[in-house]
């Protein structure tokens, strides 16, 4: 037994988490997850980013993620553009280098416009897939229609469209920049967009899991204004928007916000929903490790005595 | 004469599996495709949310074949997990490489370097106005490709050394614009003459990183910490003065050593989190793909 719990075949394992993670997909709820300070830091500067229809700025979204990690960018990139909607803020999107990232960011914002009347063009923009070259980075924020030339739905020049009527340059036109990446990209908008702008432009990050705690320095720094860590970053999201949509709505149930359902990118549940498998998940993990180490201090002391044996004869 | 050369050698199927496998695979895949297509037949969109549409499902059986297919790598090593990693890359790289032509190439490159008769495509605003001077673009991108001919390999620095000059330039812009807040921000003093906190959340009872001590002056146990850690973390990379024989250097770097596997242990925390997620994400495709079919069978 003992030689068991130290040595079970991973597949035993992969079988059992498997099985944890569809059951808890079945029959669990939506949870209420305490909010990070990072995430709440995010929300309140979309909050107060000066992006509405009157401003004369705009909100620059990255979704430079394929659908990999859909799990967690996907997620937040849901949150995050129902905040934006349902604040009324305007908002560019654009994946640099990653082509997925590009259809991504447009179908999100298609499938949610509907439902808070949001209308292309006027309230939102497609810049689409962009090279990240260095050329790139250098000259975009001096002149964004100059680099963008067309959008990605239309293919028509940005002129065109009511949303980018004066939108000329990040330093006079951009409230803030949420880039949702699954790569360094965060790093080209830090190393050379930033320095680039004064006051210096305020960056959201929303990451992967993996990415999550090199990235803890630059918020500290302030270099990052907020930051939404994987799965959890995005459940914690989607609590606040949730509740700022029933206080907006007051008809509307919390029932209601839990399935948003985008099923062409497999986005069935919200994110809360899943956090609910993430927790389930990380409890059979725990009590893994602890029989793995309780297997380890049992063959120990067993050991020992017979070590001592072993001494004397 | 033989050939020193080493080369990355090829993967081979394993002992006694049939090459067979891969051309049956290709075949099932094959079959699948055209059976997407019989399903598809007078689908006049490809749009999933559309009445009738028919592409959804074939597409989520396609994904869940695939998912499938790359899970049973959790199993054993098998000719299915190959194939569809392979195809998996493959796709990967002709849709990357056709995305490119079509979004970024082909609008903002080819179309307004070629004179209106060629173009035929009038969405973009600039296709057709013969900007011939486009193509240096080409011709220097070109000369990448001359180290594959001997006599012009030169010509390859042209191109290297344009970049290179480029980017190291920048590179030193960058390396400051990155680095430099985060120094300025690790000057945290331990006490200050005023209060930096903002107001108290309700239901705080007081600011844990700023203490009243008396007067305008405010202690910042936090602050302290993370000097201590600063110094204890740099002190391990220390390597000027030898740690072994220094205890006042030898002890903060021991420190430092913990405090490092500390933070790894945080980075391999949510590492696993991460995956998990990824993990979660696929399992609830599946599900809701095999729900969905449940529904549409039964209901």
């Amino acid at each position: 037994m003992l030689h068991l719990m130290q040595s079970l075949d991973r597949r035993w394992i992969y079988l059992i988490l498997s099985i944890v993670l569809i059951v808890a997909l079945i029959v669990g709820k939506p949870v209420k997850p305490v909010v990070l300070p990072s995430v709440q830091s995010l929300f309140d500067a979309v909050e107060k980013a000066p992006a509405g229809p009157t401003d004369g700025k705009i909100i620059l979204v990255s979704t430079t993620f394929a659908n990999n990690t859909i799990g967690e960018n996907g997620n937040q990139a849901r949150a995050v553009f129902r905040h934006l909607m349902l604040r009324h803020k305007r908002f560019a999107v654009l994946a640099v280098s990653e082509p997925v990232g590009a259809e991504i960011g447009r179908i999100i914002p298609t499938s949610l416009a509907k439902r808070y009347g949001y209308v292309y063009g006027r309230d939102w923009i497609d810049f689409g897939y962009q090279v990240g070259t260095l050329a790139f980075f250098k000259s975009f924020p001096l002149d964004i229609p100059g680099n963008v030339k067309v959008d990605a739905v239309n293919h028509k020049p940005l002129d065109q469209y009511e949303i980018m009527r004066g939108i000329k340059t990040i330093q006079d036109n951009v409230a803030l920049h949420i880039e949702l990446t699954a790569s360094a990209s965060l790093f080209d908008w830090m190393m050379i967009v930033q320095p680039m702008t004064r006051p210096r432009l305020k960056i959201g990050y929303g990451c992967t899991g993996v990415m999550a705690a090199e990235a803890y320095p630059y918020l500290d720094s302030g270099q990052l204004i907020g930051m939404l860590p994987g799965l959890k970053g995005a459940a914690d999201y989607e609590r606040l928007v949730d509740e700022l949509e029933m206080r907006l709505k007051p008809g509307i149930t919390a029932d209601q916000l839990s399935f948003a359902s985008i099923p062409r990118i497999s986005l069935y549940h919200s994110a809360r929903y899943l956090m609910f498998a993430q927790n389930a998940a990380h409890i059979f993990v725990i009590l893994l490790i602890i029989l793995g180490n309780l297997g380890m201090f049992l063959t120990k002391r067993q050991a020992k005595p017979v070590s001592k044996e072993a001494a004397n004869d | 004469m033989t050939n020193d050369v080493n080369e990355a050698p090829m993967a081979k199927p394993a002992d006694g599996e049939s090459k067979w496998y891969g051309i049956i695979l290709l075949a099932a895949l094959a079959l699948l495709i055209v059976l997407g297509i019989v399903m598809n037949h007078g689908t006049k969109t490809f749009d999933p949310d559309s009445p009738g549409g028919h592409y959804l499902q074939w597409r989520t059986l396609l994904g869940v074949i695939v998912t499938l297919g790359i899970f049973s790598i959790l199993y054993r090593e098998n000719p299915i997990y190959r194939f569809m990693e392979h195809i998996f890359i493959g796709l990967a790289t002709g849709y990357s490489a056709m995305y490119l032509w079509f979004n970024f190439v082909e609008p903002k490159w080819f179309d307004p370097m070629m004179p209106s008769s060629l173009v035929h495509k009038t969405t973009f605003h600039e296709a057709g106005q013969g900007m011939w001077w486009y193509c240096f673009a080409l011709l220097l991108g070109l000369l990448f490709f001359s180290v594959y001919v001997p006599r012009l390999a030169w010509m390859n620095r042209l191109a290297i050394g344009i970049i290179l000059g480029y980017v190291s330039g920048a590179a030193l812009q960058m390396f400051i614009g990155l680095i430099a807040p985060q120094i300025t921000s690790s000057f945290k003093p331990p006490i200050t003459a005023y209060n930096p906190g903002k107001p108290l959340p309700a239901g705080m009872p007081f600011d844990a990183n700023n203490l009243h001590i008396a007067g305008s002056w405010y202690f910042h146990p936090f602050s302290v910490v993370f000097i201590v850690v600063l110094l204890c973390t740099m002190a391990y990379f220390f390597f000027s003065v030898e740690h072994r024989r220094n205890a006042w250097m030898r002890k903060p770097a021991n420190t430092g050593r913990y405090l490092i596997m500390i933070t790894l242990g945080a980075i391999f925390g949510t590492t696993v989190m991460g995956r998990l997620s990824l993990l979660i994400a696929r399992l609830e495709f599946l599900l809701a793909s095999v729900t969905g079919w449940w529904h549409a069978i039964f209901h």
